[in-house]
């Protein structure tokens, strides 16, 4: 409560006539000292503030280290103690990112934002259309079908990479954008977390839409979609981050160094006896920032999209 | 540096390869795709594809520019016919190529490390080489790449490799030892490295002999196996052995080397890292590693050499360890014949000639498979560190296992992760690791391709 609205409460007025030389009243004397403690934090706060400096500590910190790791000279790279503080800076690291043996890391960065992006509006797209279907359409053996679906997503991908790939070579894939884009397309976890935030939806909106004449597709667009921002964005995170790290059906689908994303372009700091590990850590602070930006802009819908999971069933 | 667990990327990397294993080891073809049966045409002299043929590869820039001189020097003799590589880090070229060729789709041939090979061969993917392409008596790998049941060979090597001491030329002469003075008995090398080992209290320095690091240790313990007289698989190859009293006491020495003499720490720099940045003196490897040393870390360049790895006895037999071809090319029956006809003339020129092989021994840093060109004068006169004379010297005593199960390396990297960070007794680790073993092969029922019974010592 306020100050006003606690002398509201005690039956007095508060106002430019009450006021006292000094412009306080002598309530607003008196009550000081307890006004003072209600705005100093209660001991738990500090524990608590604490608390969340340590885990902020924990989390900034790798990225910490990984940004003055591509600073450090070669040599400071495995000093121990580790130097919390380059003793001498270098771009030596930075200046290697152009310097590839294989392919080069603009082209890697800019595949990798196409791949990604490409996957995660598609993967929207299907989730969101499928997960409507399977929300407000009725049809026989549609929960049946969902539950399949849902089974999916108990398949790890690596029981499924043999015959993906076998099935990628027959349609001449292999060595595309084809390969890396079209599989991951349709994603069960989108659709199922789509259904369950349109679930949410009163049909009643829909219906009121159908009678105004409104089509499907122009319900699904117009109604649907607007309202599913939340779920959207928290889909879009997931999925963009998912597939930026995507490193195993890139590596055993692409052959050529020009389609190459970012995680196969940084394994080629693995050396034949040791990793380059400051030209590693230069290329994951680059490859990092994206996921920052995107984060960055939907984290408010993000963590109501993490949410979502747990509220509907 | 710690292995306790396996990295996410690893654990990927190895549940493909279980994948892959369960998918090849089912009795004759698991895949979809029909095969071609396996053709020994003689080597062509006329091409009769045109077109482009891949060859997948895994990265070492020495070799891949050796690769790509010779494809410039292809073109000129077959302008029809466009050789392309595609090459991957060591570990992620294998997941590519065993999911691949499991498919049946794939590369028409690439380089394949043996540790992969034996299964691709069992499922039939892998098209034996042509009677007539190499003089096969002539070459060192011969008896260990003969499919004991067809005869086939399937592979061919650009160098063999065996084990040997790498030492830093500096840190030895600080204490007054010159490279001569490398002991040839194990107890003595023992007391070398003690002595080359640095400590401020429990925490190490510098390492005297450094083995933090997962192959080096399997390689050493089964080179120890090998100098007692000891063999890791039984003689029809249903059982493995590793629990006999060789095998305890090769174990035993590597835990030693941690908690008894204490010449490295398990805490310490993985042994590249040691070894490069020159705080471990001395370490126990293939010679392919010492290829690696210009290009990682070039400060250390002429600062190394080699002696040969030590015995119990101090003399070569009954045998002086482990030899392992590592790479070898071989070509897959899924292409066309007319496409596995390149693949083997280019493989002729790639391996066939003298001048080629004498190459590939410089850039492999192996003997070439080829025993009469071991002394070849430029050998001898480029020989970094006398690492090729060094492996040379050993290498008639050396036995070559020939499949490595897949299912042995996880048994065996729980088995030292036991002995050195928990410091379980050797012989309670290898009775389970044995245990294990014998439990997958029976599982798995699959006719093993062991060839460590071939071994003959020098007369």
């Amino acid at each position: 409560m306020t100050s006003r609205s606690t002398q509201a409460v005690a039956g007095h007025a508060v106002g430019p006539a009450s006021a006292l030389a000094g412009g306080r009243t002598p309530l607003a004397a008196a009550e000081e000292p307890a006004l003072a403690r209600r705005r100093r934090p209660a001991p738990t706060r500090y524990l608590l503030w604490l608390l969340l400096g340590l885990g902020s500590v924990a989390m900034i910190g790798p990225f910490y280290w990984m940004a003055i790791t591509s600073l450090k000279p070669r040599q400071e790279l495995l000093a121990f103690p580790p130097t919390w503080w380059p003793e001498a800076f270098t771009l030596d690291h930075w200046r290697s990112l152009n310097d590839l043996t294989t392919g080069s890391f603009p082209v890697f960065f800019r595949n990798s934002l196409f791949v990604t992006t490409s996957i995660t509006l598609l993967t929207l797209l299907t989730s969101a259309a499928a997960g409507y279907v399977f929300a407000k359409m009725d049809f026989p053996g549609r929960d049946r079908l969902f539950w399949v679906v849902l089974s999916m997503m108990m398949i790890p991908f690596t029981v499924s990479i043999i015959p993906s790939y076998a099935l990628m070579s027959r349609l001449g894939w292999i060595n595309t954008y084809w390969a890396l884009i079209v599989p991951v397309a349709v994603n069960p976890f989108g659709i199922f977390l789509m259904r369950q935030f349109i679930s949410s939806i009163p049909s009643d909106l829909l219906d009121a839409a159908r009678i105004d004449g409104a089509s499907e597709f122009g319900i699904f667009c117009r109604i649907v979609i607007p309202l599913s921002q939340a779920a959207l964005a928290a889909l879009a995170i997931l999925t963009f981050i998912a597939q930026w790290d995507n490193f195993l059906w890139p590596l055993v689908v692409l052959n050529e160094p020009d389609l190459y994303t970012l995680p196969l372009g940084l394994a080629q700091f693995r050396g034949r006896v040791g990793t380059d590990v400051g030209a590693t850590a230069a290329g994951s602070l680059v490859s990092v920032i994206p996921v920052l930006v995107v984060y960055a802009f939907a984290q408010r819908k993000f963590i109501e999209g993490i949410a979502l999971s747990g509220l509907k069933g | 540096m710690k292995e306790r667990n396996l990295s996410r990327r690893r654990m990927l990397q190895v549940s493909v390869g279980g994948v892959v294993a369960a998918h090849l080891a089912l009795p004759g073809r698991s895949v979809a795709a029909p095969l071609r049966r396996p053709s020994r045409q003689a080597a062509p002299a006329d091409l009769a594809y045109k077109g482009e043929v891949e060859f997948w590869d895994w990265e070492f820039a020495a070799r891949q520019a050796a690769v790509d001189a010779l494809i410039q020097e292809w073109k000129t003799k077959h302008p029809d016919v466009t050789v392309k590589t595609t090459v991957q880090g060591y570990e992620d070229a294998g997941t590519k190529l065993l999911t691949a060729a499991t498919a049946g789709e794939g590369p028409p041939f690439a380089n394949v490390h043996f540790n992969w090979r034996v299964d691709l061969q069992r499922a039939g993917v892998l098209a034996p080489y042509p009677a007539d392409l190499f003089a096969y008596d002539e070459l060192i790998s011969t008896p260990f790449n003969r499919d004991p049941k067809t005869g086939n060979i399937y592979t061919s090597v650009f160098a063999n490799y065996t084990d040997q001491v790498y030492f830093h030329l500096p840190l030895l002469e600080e204490q007054g030892i010159g490279p001569e003075q490398i002991p040839r008995r194990w107890d003595d090398f023992m007391k070398l490295a003690v002595q080359l080992t640095k400590r401020n209290g429990d925490r190490i320095e510098q390492a005297g002999w450094t083995l933090n690091h997962y192959y080096s240790r399997e390689w050493i313990w089964t080179t120890m196996v090998y100098q007692q007289g000891g063999f890791l698989w039984s003689e029809d190859g249903t059982q493995a052995l590793w629990n006999s009293d060789q095998g305890v006491q090769a174990l035993q020495m590597i835990q030693d080397v941690y908690h008894t003499h204490k010449v490295d720490n398990p805490d310490f720099l993985g042994m590249f890292d040691a070894w490069g940045n020159r705080v471990a003196a001395m370490y126990i490897s293939q010679g392919y590693t010492g290829s690696g040393w210009e290009a990682d870390y070039p400060e250390i360049t002429d600062q190394w050499s080699t002696a040969v790895t030590p015995t119990f006895s101090g003399g070569p037999t009954p045998a002086w360890g482990l030899m392992t071809p590592e790479e070898g090319v071989c070509v897959f029956t899924k292409a066309a014949p007319e496409v596995q006809a390149v693949a083997f003339a280019f493989i002729k020129d790639l391996l066939g000639t003298d001048e080629q092989r004498v190459r590939w021994a410089l850039i492999s840093n192996g003997p070439p498979d080829k025993q009469a060109l071991v002394g070849n004068p430029e050998i001898v006169q480029n020989d970094l560190g006398r690492s090729i004379a060094t492996q040379a010297e050993t290498l008639p005593y050396r036995i070559n296992y020939g499949e490595r199960p897949l299912e042995a390396e996880q048994i065996w990297r729980t088995m030292f992760d036991e002995v050195i960070l928990n410091k379980t007794a050797p012989k309670a680790a290898l009775d389970t690791a044995t245990e294990q073993m014998n439990a997958a092969l029976k599982e798995s029922g699959k006719p093993r391709l062991f060839t460590e019974r071939a071994y003959k010592p020098p007369a």
